[in-house]
């Protein structure tokens, strides 16, 4: 009892303390902090950010005509990191990696539903960006011209059939080939891209062949597409 | 075959992705040619003026006659017309003519005798960014309900409207020019039916289109315009609801990617039409320029604002809705020295609102000067709406500031600047978000200074500085003057009962500074607080707590609360 008076007293005493050092803060602001100068910005000697990226492939195979492409159905998604590197108004080095997945979709033949090479890739760029026109602390219009390579870490033959045989326990089959032996695993590039602020359009074009000396057709170089600055 | 196709088609969208306009122009660029002397053989300014233009600048003690004010060369602007093709803008202050040129033509231009210098400047792609001054466009009749009618009257009777409306004060006779993005209605929109009424629309000038009507463009003009002067359903929007106007459109789209050049030419169109007043209420930041560079120094714009103020214009600009973005600091021209820039508050918080700009400038000057509601009802085509940013902070004290040049017509416009400072109600005190605060009316039909009694008293312990509040009850027994509703209908019309403290350090900016409730209470419970106003039954309990030793010394704290400001210099 004794002790349950003394709880509730001190209990008493530290709410009538707790106010009366209290403050709610409505606004506060460290000028100080906020008018330090800095060299990391969009327009500034510094930059890295993430962006996103997809598009398509252009063009058929080359080589055998037996081998297609369907045309618009291949496509490519990538998202990585930059880093930029001011040198004066106009130019600009910049640095990126990124994962990119590809997908060639290539022609059905017979029961084929679909027949497609994927390729999972860690990509490294770099080119030089020429920026247009003043600006601000803000990325602008701008092209950049580059090169890249990438590592194909994952490669894969996609087929799908649908064989017209009532006998069949089956409707559809699903065959997966891995670790291909007629996919080049390195590959470079070059490439353009058009800046308007954070949404890019790119253009890329493969400049070694992905399929290697034991195939007689290779897959089309050429993929276009957009890309956009996900953040800082 | 089929590579070849593909590097054809790669040509083929770069061809397409370039700018069609560097293609179209040549390689031409935006240059500003800069003229070594005028012909002022033929210059009489008082038939070159208007008659508010000659007596502005008597006022101010500006000559009536100066070079500035002699029109470029007509000689001179045909040559580089012969030369370039085109001529985009003359600037008699600056004595200069903007034109796109060649590199060739920008070489032939600098050998003429009577060019001093060619500068190049932006031609920016003209890319249509969505701006943050945002409005919605209701569907709403013109006639507001009953609500809006409490907003209206709120965001006039926070800068204390009774006290012009005693002394009938309208801004009548005094000239406001604006600036926009277009006015689209103003013709037929009800909120302006007493300004066509009294045929106080002086002049129009659309310096994007180069013609004279200014009904296009954009709404936002509209809104603006209804904040200085609109009056619906017999209820005021704004404070100046019997002054003159000067309508320009300055701007392509939004606020970003316009032309400064039109505001400069906009700014002396304004001058000679006899504009006392100019409202802008468009700011550029990071698309063209840097943090550093806001110091009323570099860009056009600004020293273009610089230039208004020097014939005695008041140019008030408001100071941007950044202040929730990585820019967070005031724009251009709102960095200009001569011009008053205007935060924007909440009327539901009281204080400043999360968008508004703040300041200082680079060179740690005060910016903004005052603020005003940030959440206005404007009206636009469609009817009258709510709307938001510090577009419409601008305007209700531009309109504001046309009764205080009504009030006092004699004074120099720069002396006018700084009563509006002096008359706002957290003067002398100040910070970066929210400058002197609110302009006042009161203050300029008060024969005695205020002389606010103490309404908290610092006591020093040790390493410690106590600010301790009084409570409600004793400060409104010592200024009774002040002790009346913090809200109306929901909307501050006052500051809310909470204390304002900043650290000035010595070379005379700040370095820190705060508004609290002093009450401490749980955030959710604040406002309920607040909105019982002296009813807080924890005031006077609440010392603040600031560490001498936090800052390096000398230091000068400074304290507001409720109209009471003290200064502790700390050595």
């Amino acid at each position: 009892m004794k002790i349950n008076y003394i709880l509730y007293s001190l209990l008493i005493a530290l709410a009538g303390i707790e106010p009366s050092f209290a403050q709610s803060v409505m606004l506060e602001q460290h000028v100080d902090q906020d008018t330090v100068s800095r060299s990391f910005g969009r327009n500034r000697k510094h930059f890295a950010g993430t962006f996103m990226g997809f598009g398509t492939i252009l063009g058929d195979t080359e080589g055998d005509s037996s081998v297609s492409m369907r045309q618009g159905r291949s496509s490519f998604f990538q998202y990585g990191g930059y880093y930029k590197l001011k040198l004066s108004k106009t130019f600009s080095l910049v640095g990126s990696g990124s994962y990119r997945y590809t997908k060639f979709d290539l022609g059905v033949t017979g029961d084929q539903v679909y027949n497609r090479l994927v390729t999972h890739e860690a990509l490294a760029e770099c080119a030089l960006r020429t920026n247009y026109g003043r600006r601000g602390d803000f990325i602008g219009n701008y092209l950049e011209i580059g090169v890249s390579g990438d590592y194909a870490f994952i490669d894969k033959n996609k087929v799908k059939t649908k064989p017209d045989d009532p006998d069949l326990t089956y409707q559809t089959r699903k065959l997966v080939f891995s670790n291909l032996s007629y996919i080049e695993k390195l590959n470079y590039s070059a490439h353009v891209r058009l800046g308007f602020n954070k949404w890019v359009l790119t253009a890329d074009y493969r400049l070694s062949d992905i399929i290697n000396d034991n195939n007689t057709y290779n897959l089309p170089p050429m993929a276009v597409g957009v890309r956009f600055d996900v953040g800082a | 075959m089929v590579r070849n196709i593909q590097i054809a088609l790669v040509g083929l969208m770069l061809v397409i992705l370039l700018p069609t306009k560097t293609i179209a122009q040549e390689n031409m660029e935006k240059v500003w040619v800069f003229l070594a002397d005028k012909d002022t053989t033929q210059y009489n300014p008082y038939t070159f003026l208007d008659p508010k233009a000659i007596e502005r600048r008597q006022i101010n003690h500006v000559p009536v006659f100066h070079v500035s004010d002699v029109p470029v060369n007509p000689i001179y602007v045909g040559q580089i017309q012969t030369i370039t093709g085109n001529i985009r803008a003359e600037s008699r202050w600056f004595n200069a003519i903007c034109c796109l040129a060649t590199p060739q033509q920008i070489s032939e231009l600098k050998k003429l005798a009577f060019v001093v210098s060619v500068k190049t400047t932006e031609r920016p792609l003209e890319i249509l960014v969505s701006g943050r001054n945002t409005y919605q466009d209701h569907e709403e009749a013109f006639v507001p309900d009953a609500d809006e009618i409490n907003f209206l009257n709120a965001q006039r009777h926070r800068m204390g409207e009774a006290a012009f409306k005693k002394y009938k004060i309208d801004g009548n006779g005094v000239r406001v020019a604006v600036f926009d993005v277009g006015f689209k209605s103003y013709k037929t929109n009800p909120a302006f039916e007493h300004i066509r009424k009294d045929n106080r629309i002086k002049a129009t000038w659309d310096f994007v289109k180069k013609k004279e009507n200014v009904d296009a463009g954009g709404t936002h003009g509209t809104f603006v315009l209804s904040c200085i002067a609109g009056r619906i359903q017999g209820v005021d929007m704004g404070l100046a609801t019997g002054a003159e106007f000067l309508l320009a459109r300055t701007e392509t789209w939004t606020e970003f990617y316009s032309e400064e050049e039109n505001w400069l030419m906009a700014a002396e169109w304004a001058d000679k039409n006899g504009a006392d007043i100019i409202n802008s209420s468009l700011g550029y930041t990071y698309h063209r320029y840097f943090r550093e560079e806001m110091d009323g120094q570099h860009s056009l714009v600004a020293k273009a604002a610089n230039m208004a103020a020097s014939k005695g214009i008041l140019v008030v600009n408001s100071a941007g809705n950044e202040g929730g973005d990585k820019w967070k600091f005031i724009g251009t021209p709102a960095d200009a020295d001569s011009v008053l820039s205007i935060g924007g508050i909440h009327p539901i918080t009281g204080i400043h609102t999360s968008f508004s700009s703040f300041g200082p400038t680079r060179d740690k000057r005060l910016k903004p000067n005052v603020t005003a509601y940030g959440h206005v009802i404007g009206s636009g085509p469609k009817g009258v709406s709510e709307t938001q940013g510090t577009s419409f902070s601008g305007p209700l004290v531009a309109g504001f500031a046309a009764c205080a040049r009504q009030s006092r017509p004699s004074y120099p416009t720069m002396k006018l600047f700084h009563e509006i400072e002096q008359s706002a109600d957290l003067y002398p005190y100040y910070d970066y978000a929210h400058g002197y605060g609110v302009p006042q009316a009161s203050y300029f039909f008060r024969t005695t200074p205020l002389n606010p009694a103490p309404t908290f008293t610092v006591e020093e312990k040790g390493d410690r500085i106590y600010i301790r509040i009084k409570s409600a009850e004793k400060v409104n027994s010592l200024n009774p003057a002040d002790s009346v509703t913090y809200k109306e209908n929901g909307r501050y019309i006052q500051w809310p009962d909470y204390v304002f403290y900043h650290i000035e350090n010595e070379t005379g900016y700040l370095a820190h500074y705060w508004v609290v409730d002093p009450v401490g209470s749980l955030s959710n419970k604040i406002l309920e607080m607040i909105g019982e106003g002296s009813d807080s039954p924890l005031a006077g309990e609440g010392p603040l707590v600031i560490r001498r030793s936090q800052y390096p010394k000398p230091f000068t704290l400074r304290v507001h609360y409720r109209g009471y400001t003290q200064s502790i210099e700390i050595k």
